[in-house]
């Protein structure tokens, strides 16, 4: 009889060991370094793919039959603990390429004990094909990165709307700027964004590193700026000034600064057949003290003569909101002139329009927005029915920032609400960006095909964004928790799963942009020549 | 009769009075012992410690015919680390309705190279099964002692005395061919059964007297054979026994045995090797190489399913149905079980 040598190298660990096809299981050492959102390959050498999965759990097991075994340990010297204490690891699956390279959705399961490894860069070139134009950062697997595997939107899916979800100080306005500096050379959409604290023009004013995107001014003319800013600001920054006037205003604008009664609405209903300029000199020239429109002498009788059936009291309510309106508008909101069509303009040569409009209140910003929001919605819709134009001929993406504020469920303002539901008929798409995604409303929510998830700390945040998005993301949560500053998960159609990206830092990533630019140019020359 | 109450009562007095409040003062009357015979143990580093344990397991028990499944392993540290593991195969045995157990014969040959020269009575199970694992240990703990080197330190679980009269001459083979290499052994029991008086257990006593001189662990004592009470064969008893406590969180003093002409140097030399591999946390004063060999050595409840899986797939076949075999074999505890 010989004694048989058993085997000591262990061979149990960074093998697959379960569970199912939507869910893997293996173990590791119990002091391997792994970490939640590591991308790891599984490679199935009988079947002849490789699997893909991304871990989502780490949990310290053993082997012991005692699962109480480690609160009781008596001294911290272990013989060969890693016989039977381990790591269990939790992984979801990405998905598998087959024997022709092709990436499949994870529709099997690998053969049991398949290897488990760390992927290299080569590993994810299947990526490379499905990724779209418009680069945003580098993939992120747990706490490192592939910086040779570069994460980019599909600019075709952005008409389906994007959602941007980040509590403060998780990166959002450095991923816009990014997101903004990176379609400047796609060009393949205009993006309209209201920045009423000039972050993302002239970056942050509270930080003396910070960057913004006129810094690209003088690289392109992929990009313009409207301002309410003074002349010394827009000859500094080559701005041009923002106007819109009373022709573009709607007396429904009315409803976004102030909660109406039935009959103060009845009021608006009843003007909304007139010119808003009308309207609106009308209440700023007129007396209604002891309101008789038979005794009225102004120029729009027809406008008093509606208003006859309406108290005084009522009448003066309306004409102190449309005075304060224009009053605090003042600065842009104009009786003639407007820069709505040279934005629309811009927006359709597929530039990034940004305006600028520095020290205005909340109200002014949306009060902005949305008539520019509403023109451009109008504009598209008439280009398609009124003139025989196929849709999609124009692409526009207009960004709000804290949409909550007119996305919520109930009091969604109308023309967000439009563009949201119809707006991809008509090549208009929304850039939802909020703290709060479970303020807005769900049927919304919906409506987003991308999804950009950054640090969410709030669980009723992120179960509202991980059950709506398209691709599942509830397997994520422990990562979205654990989301560092700069990091986001990107969820859209194309990409075969949700990608953990390492957003470029602006500041740095304006130079390569800035390249990219110049080299562009320069192959237009050499064109040209 | 008497009633469960009762029954329970007589049962806690007979304990109670195996280990009275006193057993400390008792002990040390009786055998004289002093603080200066306890010593204290400086934990040194371990070098090369080997340890072997056997296991056994019933396979199939038809009342006449028992088979029992039987290994032994080794495992080999050092520093802490482990370098191998060896094991045997697994090996059966038949306890029989005849006399004498047939395959006791054909394992000692296996193991040594020669017949036993004295038969094994199938009388008592439980000695049949205790000497057919001893006969595996010491054949692993003698394959051991050809791979180690001097100073290292072999450690077999169990005794230094043997429970049958074949094996006393493969201890004095072991201690021979340990000393001609000048390797430390020693047994480790873990479960002592040694008394003392009127029949009062080892390891409370002497560990009561420790508390009562403050000794700090580690320590040890020798305990001289004549405080022993109740002793079986002395002939087949080779070691000098110890009781020793190896770590400060131990749960209890261990016995352990070293080979009788070990001097007090050598004797210190194995405490303080045992102390420094008895410090892992998850069993603090137990040598963890033998805690290795008995994990890796112990034949599962799964492990005698798959024999008993296997021996059925066999006699299938060979023809014979699953019927007949479960009408030998199965145990009605079996069908009980379910219920």
């Amino acid at each position: 009889m010989n004694l048989t040598i058993t085997e000591t190298i262990d061979t149990a660990k960074f093998r697959l060991i379960g569970k199912s096809v939507l869910t893997y299981r293996f173990i590791i050492p119990h002091d391997a370094t792994l970490f939640v959102g590591d991308i790891l390959k599984i490679v199935d050498s009988k079947k002849g793919y490789t699997f893909y999965a991304k871990v989502t759990d780490l949990l310290h097991e053993s082997n012991f039959n005692d699962p109480n075994w480690d609160t009781r340990v008596y001294s911290e010297n272990f013989f060969e603990l890693g016989d039977d204490v381990f790591l269990g690891v939790e992984a979801v699956p990405l998905g598998f390429v087959d024997e022709t390279g092709e990436f499949r959705k994870p529709g099997t399961v690998p053969t049991k004990f398949s290897r488990v490894e760390r992927p290299v860069k080569e590993d994810f070139f299947f990526l490379s094909r499905v990724m779209g134009d418009i680069e945003v950062g580098t993939m992120k697997t747990g706490q490192g990165t592939y910086t040779d595997v570069k994460v980019a939107i599909p600019s075709e899916v952005l008409s389906s709307h994007m959602g941007i979800f980040a509590t403060t100080g998780s990166g959002k306005s450095n991923f816009m700027k990014v997101f903004l500096s990176s379609c400047i050379p796609v060009r393949k959409f205009g993006i309209l964004l209201v920045d009423p604290h000039g972050d993302y023009v002239t970056g942050n004013p509270k930080d003396a590193g910070s960057k913004g995107l006129v810094q690209l001014r003088s690289n392109t003319e992929g990009i313009a700026f409207f301002t309410t800013g003074d002349e010394e600001r827009r000859k500094r920054y080559s701005m041009q000034r923002l106007y819109i006037s009373y022709e573009d205003f709607s007396i429904y604008d009315l409803t976004l600064h102030y909660e109406l009664s039935s009959t103060q609405f009845d009021i608006i209903e009843t003007l909304s057949e007139f010119h808003p300029t009308d309207v609106i000199k009308f209440f700023q020239n007129t007396s209604f003290k002891g309101w008789k429109p038979e005794s009225y002498e102004g120029g729009y009788t027809q406008i008093a003569d509606r208003l006859r059936n309406y108290q005084e009291s009522t009448l003066n309510v309306m004409q102190r909101r449309i005075q304060t309106i224009v009053s605090s508008q003042k600065g842009f909101f104009d009786e003639t002139r407007s820069s709505v069509k040279e934005i629309i303009e811009a927006l359709h040569e597929n530039k990034v329009v940004l305006i600028d409009m520095p020290f205005m209140s909340e109200k002014s910003e949306l009060f902005a927005l949305s008539i520019l929001s509403r023109k451009i919605l109008r504009d598209h819709q008439e280009r398609v029915s009124g003139k025989g134009r196929k849709a999609g001929e124009y692409q526009v993406m207009i960004a709000i920032e804290e949409a909550q504020r007119v996305l919520s469920p109930g009091s969604s303002t109308k023309i967000f609400r439009e563009c949201a539901m119809e707006g991809r008929k008509f090549g208009v798409g929304l850039c939802v960006i909020t703290q709060q995604p479970k303020n807005i409303d769900p049927k919304i929510l919906a409506q987003i095909n991308t999804y950009v998830v950054m640090g969410l700390s709030d669980k009723a945040d992120r179960d509202i964004v991980e059950t709506s998005a398209k691709q599942d993301l509830s397997k994520m949560d422990v990562e979205i928790q654990t989301l560092e500053r700069g990091d986001a998960i990107i969820s859209t159609l194309q990409i075969p799963f949700p990608i953990s990206t390492r957003v470029h830092y602006f500041e740095d990533y304006i130079d390569h942009v800035k390249e990219t630019l110049k080299s562009e140019k320069n192959e237009e020359r050499i064109e040209t020549f | 009769m008497s009633g469960y109450k009762e029954e329970i009562n007589t049962v806690v007095k007979f304990l109670g009075d195996r280990i009275p409040s006193n057993i400390e003062e008792m002990f040390i009357r009786l055998s004289g012992i002093s603080k200066k015979d306890f010593f204290i143990v400086e934990a040194h580093e371990t070098g090369t410690v080997a340890g072997v344990d056997g296991s056994n397991a019933n396979i199939l028990d038809a009342g006449f015919l028992a088979l029992s499944a039987f290994r032994a392993v080794v495992s080999l540290f050092n520093e802490n680390q482990r370098i191998k593991r060896g094991m045997t195969p697994i090996k059966f045995n038949f306890i029989g309705s005849g006399e004498y157990n047939d395959d006791f014969p054909k394992l000692f040959n296996e193991c040594f190279g020669k017949d036993p020269g004295t038969r094994l009575s199938n009388a008592d199970p439980y000695k049949v099964n205790s000497v057919v694992r001893d006969t595996l240990e010491y054949f692993v703990s003698l394959e051991t002692l050809k791979t180690l080197e001097k100073e290292a330190l072999l450690l077999i679980d169990g005794a230094f005395h043997v429970e049958h009269k074949s094996l006393d001459p493969i201890i004095e083979e072991l201690f021979f061919r340990a000393e001609e290499k000048e390797i430390n052994i020693c047994a480790v029991t873990k479960r002592c059964e040694v008394t003392w008086g009127d029949g009062y257990p080892l390891i409370p006593a002497v560990m009561r007297a420790a508390e009562k001189f403050n000794m700090k662990a580690p320590w040890w004592i020798k305990i001289d054979d004549d405080w022993i009470s109740g002793r079986r064969t002395p002939e087949w008893k080779k070691g000098s026994i110890f009781i020793t406590l190896l770590h400060s969180c131990a749960k209890s003093a261990l016995k352990v045995e070293l080979p009788r002409y070990y001097g007090n140097e050598r004797i210190c030399k194995v405490m303080q090797k045992l102390a420094a591999v008895s410090c892992d946390g998850r069993i603090p004063g137990y040598p963890f190489p033998l805690f290795d060999a008995h994990r890796a050595c112990t034949i599962k409840r799964e492990v005698a399913s798959d024999i008993r899986n296997r021996i059925i797939e066999g006699m299938t076949k060979r023809g014979i149905q699953h019927r007949d075999f479960k009408a030998v074999w199965e145990d009605i505890h079996d069908e009980f079980n379910h219920y």
